[in-house]
C-alpha cells in the first residue's frame, strides 16, 4: 500500500525528537485524513495543500469526517512542520527523474501524494531509492518553506 | 597535523545530535578522503568542492580510491550538512584574515578539505569561533601551526530553496 500520506521519517540533523502536535482550526467542512499536508489559510484557519503549494504548515494527525467539521470552529490535531524534519510520502509513479539534493521544487499531486514529475513547489528530495507496496516511489523530502521557518 | 578535512564539532543549537550519515553516489572517479566537502551536481551525483564554495551538501565519511570508483554508480557514506551544525577545518595559513564571529558569512574554502584563511568574501561559511579574541585563535592552531576554523554552512542543499 501507499504511505498514509505524509509520515514523519527522521530529523535531518540527527536529533532524536519528534514533531510537536497541536490543535489547529479547520477552514472548511471537508474530510481530513491522517497524513494530509496542510497550510495556514489567509483567514488563519487550516486548509489542505494542493499542487504548486509553496508554504506548508503541518500534517494532519487525526481523521475527521466532513460532517463533523464546522468551518472556522472544529479543531484538528496536526504535527508542526519544521525545516529540519524529513517526511516520507508515496509518489504517483514507480520512477522519478527528480534529483536528491538538487531538486528543491518537489511538488504534490494532492494533499497526500507527491508528484513524481512535478517541480513547482518547495520540497527538497532527500531520498527516492525505495518503493512502497504499490510499486511507487516512497520519497523522503524536506520542506524548505515552512510557516514558522520563513519570512 | 592539520584536521582531517572538515570534522563535525558540535550542534549550534545545543542539542547532542550528530550528523545523519547516508550513501551518496559519486560523480567523478577521483580519490575522496574522509572530511572532503561535497556538493550534489545537476546530474544528481556528488563531487568535491574547490574554491569559491557556496552551496554544500555533505562531508565524506569514508575514503574511496579513484580506482575503485565508477562515476555515477559507486556510492560512499557522507554526513548530511544542516545549518545548525558547527564544523571545524584547518586553514591554509598560520594567521587568518579578520573573521568576526557571526559577522563574516562568506568565508571560503581553498579546496575540498581546507579553509582559505584570507578569503572572507567568496564563500558561504559563517565564522562560529575565532576573532575578535586573539586567544581563541591561539587556542585553535593545528599541529602544523595553521589556524583551525570553526564554521556554520549558510547554504546547505537540504536547507535552502
Amino acid at each position: 500500500m501507499a504511505s498514509l500520506g505524509f509520515e514523519f521519517a527522521y530529523m535531518l540533523d540527527g536529533k532524536q525528537c519528534t514533531p510537536v502536535i497541536r490543535d489547529f482550526i479547520l477552514n472548511a467542512a471537508v474530510a481530513r485524513t491522517v497524513g494530509d499536508l496542510m497550510y495556514q489559510h489567509t483567514d488563519g484557519d487550516l486548509i489542505h495543500a494542493a499542487a504548486s503549494q509553496d508554504e506548508v504548515t503541518c500534517v494532519a494527525m487525526e481523521n475527521i469526517a466532513a460532517a463533523d467539521v464546522t468551518a472556522g470552529t472544529t479543531k484538528i490535531k496536526c504535527a508542526v512542520i519544521t525545516r529540519n524534519q524529513v517526511w516520507k510520502c508515496s509518489m504517483d509513479a514507480a520512477t522519478t527523474a527528480l534529483l536528491v539534493g538538487y531538486t528543491k521544487t518537489v511538488d504534490i499531486v494532492d494533499t497526500n501524494t507527491l508528484d513524481a514529475d512535478g517541480s513547482a513547489a518547495k520540497g527538497i528530495l532527500v531520498d527516492a531509492s525505495h518503493l512502497d507496496d504499490d510499486g511507487n516511489v516512497l520519497a523522503h523530502v524536506v520542506f524548505s518553506d515552512t510557516t514558522w521557518g520563513n519570512t | 597535523m592539520a584536521t582531517r578535512g572538515f570534522e563535525f564539532a558540535y550542534m549550534l543549537d545545543g542539542s547532542s545530535a550528530s550528523p545523519v550519515i547516508r550513501d551518496f553516489t559519486l560523480g567523478v572517479a577521483a580519490a575522496h578522503l574522509v572530511g572532503d566537502l561535497m556538493l550534489v551536481q545537476s546530474d544528481g551525483y556528488i563531487d568535491a568542492v574547490t574554491g569559491t564554495t557556496t552551496e554544500v551538501t555533505c562531508v565524506m565519511m569514508e575514503a574511496v580510491a579513484a580506482g575503485d570508483i565508477t562515476a555515477g554508480t559507486t556510492t560512499a557514506k557522507a554526513a548530511i550538512l544542516t545549518r545548525n551544525q558547527v564544523w571545524r577545518c584547518s586553514t591554509d595559513a598560520a594567521t587568518a584574515a579578520t573573521a568576526l564571529i557571526g559577522t563574516v558569512k562568506t568565508w571560503d574554502t581553498a579546496d575540498k578539505n581546507t579553509i582559505d584563511a584570507d578569503d572572507v568574501t567568496n564563500g558561504a561559511m559563517i565564522v562560529a569561533e575565532g576573532e575578535p579574541d586573539p586567544d581563541d585563535i591561539a587556542d585553535r592552531l593545528g599541529g602544523d601551526g595553521f589556524v583551525i576554523g570553526y564554521v556554520v554552512f549558510a547554504d546547505t542543499s537540504f536547507g535552502n530553496a
